[in-house]
């Protein structure tokens, strides 16, 4: 007696032989001679490995072999399927994944309801035109076909611009032959997240880099709104830098702007939009489709500047850090482009870290503006650590002592260029915070006189920082003249 | 013979603390140190100082909340209260600080002795 696995192979070939057009069981039992209804038990098993699937024509069923694994059971009717078959097709076709079933001419021949939602119903279309819009394919899945590969992974954008992780691989189908199953995962919004955080902490990366090299406002301004657009994807954009005395905005910087449309008409709405928002101190979000009836001034000149430019949105930030308020953002969108809630969330986080380089630079400004008094005074000016290491000294020092270079001061002990102290200024001063009196400077050219030097502690976070003392040559003019 | 006067110092930094009292004794003052505003507190209960030299941001009570609790006590209204921080006094005036009319002066770090010595003088004064 032939073995079962027998009388399936021969059933099988028997109706490969019949050839593409399938064959009934009539024609199958004439090459198998077996008795019709133990035929019809054998094709039921074999269509239930899923190895031949059948085709209802008229009242007769006409049998085919599986070219495709799974491929028969979607072919089949929801009445047609057995229980297995019902539970597992409903799997297959509800994954929150693609599954995609290719023939060895890269011909689609089966794709679940995730796929179909993406690129509609193309069963027999070449998978590489149907869903990357190439003319041949660049996945991958050709080293399946020739066989170099049994498993291959991609990750590629389609014709539509999602990003897709794709897993393949090479199956065997009953009747000898092979498939290709890949599983499709849609990752554009994890791509998007990813390069998302990519480019934030390069943004903040940027920022950082821009405020630590610019040297003026309108450099750090400038190099702030080229790295925010190069990161939030917006038309246009400026930085209004207010001053608080005069209660005025100075333009430093503006991106995106047709030269030739830049009127005063348009300043002035900017300008007023950037004032509100500094005066209100909170940020101030248009949206044209929506904010239409509002008549405050800010509203009125969001509204216009989005009919002169055809915006989508206007979006006010103001510039603070805790204590001060520098200036506004104004970020313009074009029209269908919203800005996000998310963009509008990171604006704002990121207005802090603009005010902040802001504040940095104007401080730092002031210190220089500060220094250059100090820099230009007739006292002789120094100041020294706690161990008396001169730390500073301004040109005057260098003047009364006849040196030409501060490195010729500069990390040398106070006691150097002071002279018959009765007490160590140094030690006196960081004990009682003050001194004052008289010392012997002593010059260069070996020759002293009289000075009176008034000397203070500088304390800072941490504790004391410095000694700072003024010097009155009391003999000077007196030696000059 | 002049009165000493006493200069209570509360500040979390252990060298700001002890350097700045070193210097208030030197110039002829009585210091009482604190660490935060609790020991403030406690201190108060024991001795009234003529004037409070208060770092805004310490660990614990904050200035605000110690602020209000000298305000309420009767036999403190006296004290004269000094800031003396790194915060900038424009972010100390939005938080409130300087309202009480018991702050009388905003000492900004870093700064020097003379300008906290003269603020002192000036505040025994009124």
């Amino acid at each position: 007696m032939k073995s079962e696995e027998e009388i399936f192979n021969k059933i099988i070939e028997a109706i490969q032989d019949i050839g593409d057009i399938g064959a009934t069981i009539d024609e199958i039992s004439k090459v198998v001679p077996l008795e019709r209804h133990t035929m019809s038990k054998y094709l039921n098993h074999l269509r239930a490995d899923g190895r031949v699937s059948y085709k209802q024509i008229g009242r007769a069923k006409v049998w085919f072999v599986s070219k495709a694994p799974l491929q028969h059971i979607f072919r089949l009717k929801e009445e047609e399927k057995t229980y297995t078959e019902k539970i597992f097709s409903r799997i297959l076709s509800d994954m929150p994944e693609g599954v995609l079933i290719l023939d060895f001419d890269y011909n689609i021949l089966f794709m679940n309801r995730y796929l179909s939602s993406l690129y509609n119903d193309c069963l027999g279309q070449k998978y590489y035109s149907a869903f990357f819009g190439y003319s041949h394919d660049l996945t991958g899945i050709s080293a399946l076909i020739d066989g170099t590969e049994e498993e291959v992974e991609s990750h590629i954008a389609d014709k539509e611009g999602r990003n897709l992780d794709i897993k393949a691989r090479r199956v065997e189908n009953p009747d000898g032959s092979f498939s290709l199953i890949a599983i499709i995962r849609n990752v554009t919004e994890t791509v998007r997240n990813e390069t998302r955080i990519r480019n934030l902490s390069e943004l903040y990366r940027l920022l950082g880099e821009a405020i630590n090299r610019s040297y003026t406002i309108d450099q750090l301004c400038s190099a702030i709104l080229n790295d925010l657009r190069a990161v939030i994807n917006f038309e246009m954009g400026d930085i209004l830098i207010y001053d608080p005395d005069t209660d005025l905005l100075s333009s430093y910087a503006q991106i995106g702007y047709p030269s030739e449309d830049e009127t005063s008409e348009v300043e002035d709405w900017k300008r007023a939009i950037a004032m509100e928002t500094i005066h209100n101190r909170e940020v101030f979000f248009f949206d044209c489709t929506v904010n239409n009836d509002n008549e405050s001034t800010i509203a009125q000149a969001s509204y216009r500047l989005a009919q002169g430019y055809k915006l989508q949105n206007v979006y006010a930030i103001p510039l603070r850090t805790k204590g001060d308020i520098h200036g506004a953002l104004l970020i313009l969108s074009g029209s269908q482009r919203t800005i996000a809630d998310e963009d509008r969330s990171l604006l704002e986080g990121i207005s802090e870290v603009i005010a902040g380089g802001i504040a940095k630079i104007k401080a730092e400004e002031e210190w220089r503006l500060k220094a250059s008094v100090i820099e230009i005074s007739s006292h002789p000016i120094f100041m020294t650590n706690r161990e008396g290491k001169m730390t500073y000294v301004n040109p005057a020092f260098l003047e009364l002592l006849g040196y030409a270079e501060e490195k010729d001061v500069l990390g040398h002990s106070y006691s150097a260029f002071w002279k018959n102290g009765s007490e160590d200024v140094v030690k006196v001063v960081y004990g009682t915070g003050s001194w004052d009196g008289v010392l012997l400077a002593a010059k260069k050219d070996g020759s002293e006189y009289k000075t009176r030097l008034s000397a203070s502690l500088i304390i800072g976070k941490k504790g004391p920082l410095q000694l700072v003392a003024i010097a009155e040559p009391e003999e000077r003019d007196r030696n000059n003249d | 013979m002049t009165e000493t006067k006493t200069v209570m110092v509360v500040d979390d930094e252990p060298d700001v603390l002890l350097s700045v009292a070193q210097i208030l004794e030197s110039n002829n003052y009585r210091t009482i140190k604190a660490k935060d505003g609790y020991e403030c507190l406690e201190s108060l209960k024991e001795e009234i100082p003529d004037v409070l030299l208060l770092d805004i941001m310490m660990p614990g009570l904050t200035s605000k909340e110690l602020l209000a609790m000298i305000a309420e006590e009767s036999s403190l209204s006296q004290v004269k209260i000094i800031f003396l921080t790194a915060v900038h006094s424009q972010e100390a005036e939005e938080g409130g600080l300087l309202a009480s009319r018991q702050v009388v002066d905003f000492i900004e770090k870093p700064f020097t002795v003379r300008r906290m010595l003269d603020a002192i003088e000036k505040a025994m004064k009124l």
